[in-house]
């Protein structure tokens, strides 16, 4: 009986204007490789931002354009205050 | 007495994915074995793994799976989605993230996503600064709805040591957490250095 641990992106999505990349990541333990509990990690990807993780970065390069990033910078700044 | 055993005995009709039970079949003290699954109120009881077509919707474990959502509203059949529809929830962790340093987190950071509604919760010091740059937080688990307003997303401070009045908030279509001292201007990195801050935001998501 081996247990281990690892963790996968097991869902990714491109939501909302600005094209950005929600990520979810399972936590899984795994025992004789059968996932025997799980729980979830997430983070969102801003246009202009990075990941570490291989699969995240190429939809980066596919969905962040120069014309994305520059629009949300655009769309920040445009948030004016009280 | 012994027991009678029916096999691929046909009892309801299906048309366009609707099974319909004719009315004169009636289930009443319905019996698998030694378990009621019908009791004599007509109630399902005691089901531990049920199919639709060939999807488990009730796994051996009596949990509910594999539903596409809960419509509380009048079903109209159209497919067209509904306001009452209540269509995901998960719960999880998530990691905030300083734009400048590194923020100390204290607990586990927590979201609850309930239909398009997000919950979350975090404990963390600012990270000791002297950057005068808008002081930002990354890291949210799921991306604000961009409603066309900012500040619109604004967090339950449950304590910090900022010193003043002060409150968190997340931009309208961004996913940046941002400090506003007397409810207005955002302030910087230097003057939340180091300041402790326990909170819970809710805000609406478009996923």
């Amino acid at each position: 009986m081996a247990l281990t641990k690892q963790t996968v992106t097991d869902k990714i999505e491109i939501v909302g204007q600005f094209n950005h990349i929600q990520v979810r990541e399972a936590i899984q333990v795994l025992e004789d490789g059968q996932v025997i509990s799980q729980s979830y990690h997430r983070y969102v990807v801003a246009p202009g931002e990075t990941s570490n993780d291989a699969k995240v970065q190429a939809i980066i390069a596919a969905v962040h354009t120069p014309d994305v990033i520059a629009a949300y910078q655009q769309h920040l700044q445009e948030q004016t205050e009280l | 007495m012994a027991g009678l055993y029916l096999n691929h005995v046909k009892v309801a009709e299906e048309s366009g994915g609707v099974v319909s039970l004719p009315n004169t079949v009636q289930f009443n003290n319905l019996k698998i074995g030694e378990t009621e699954v019908i009791n004599s109120n007509r109630q399902i009881q005691n089901i531990t793994g049920l199919k639709i077509g060939e999807t488990e919707v009730i796994n051996s474990n009596r949990q509910i799976q594999n539903i596409t959502g809960i419509d509380f509203g009048s079903s109209s059949g159209t497919g067209t989605p509904s306001s009452n529809l209540l269509d995901d929830y998960e719960e999880g962790t998530w990691t905030p993230v300083s734009g400048a340093g590194t923020l100390i987190i204290a607990d586990t950071p927590t979201y609850t996503k309930t239909g398009r509604h997000v919950f979350l919760t975090a404990v963390f010091t600012m990270p000791t600064q002297t950057n005068t740059d808008q002081a930002r937080v990354y890291g949210l688990p799921f991306t604000p709805k961009n409603n066309g307003s900012n500040s619109e997303y604004g967090a339950g401070l449950g304590e910090h040591n900022y010193g003043s009045y002060i409150t968190l908030c997340i931009d309208s279509g961004s996913s940046i957490i941002l400090f506003r001292p007397n409810g207005s201007s955002s302030t910087t990195y230097t003057n939340v250095s180091g300041k402790n801050f326990r909170f819970s935001i809710s805000y609406l998501t478009d996923s």
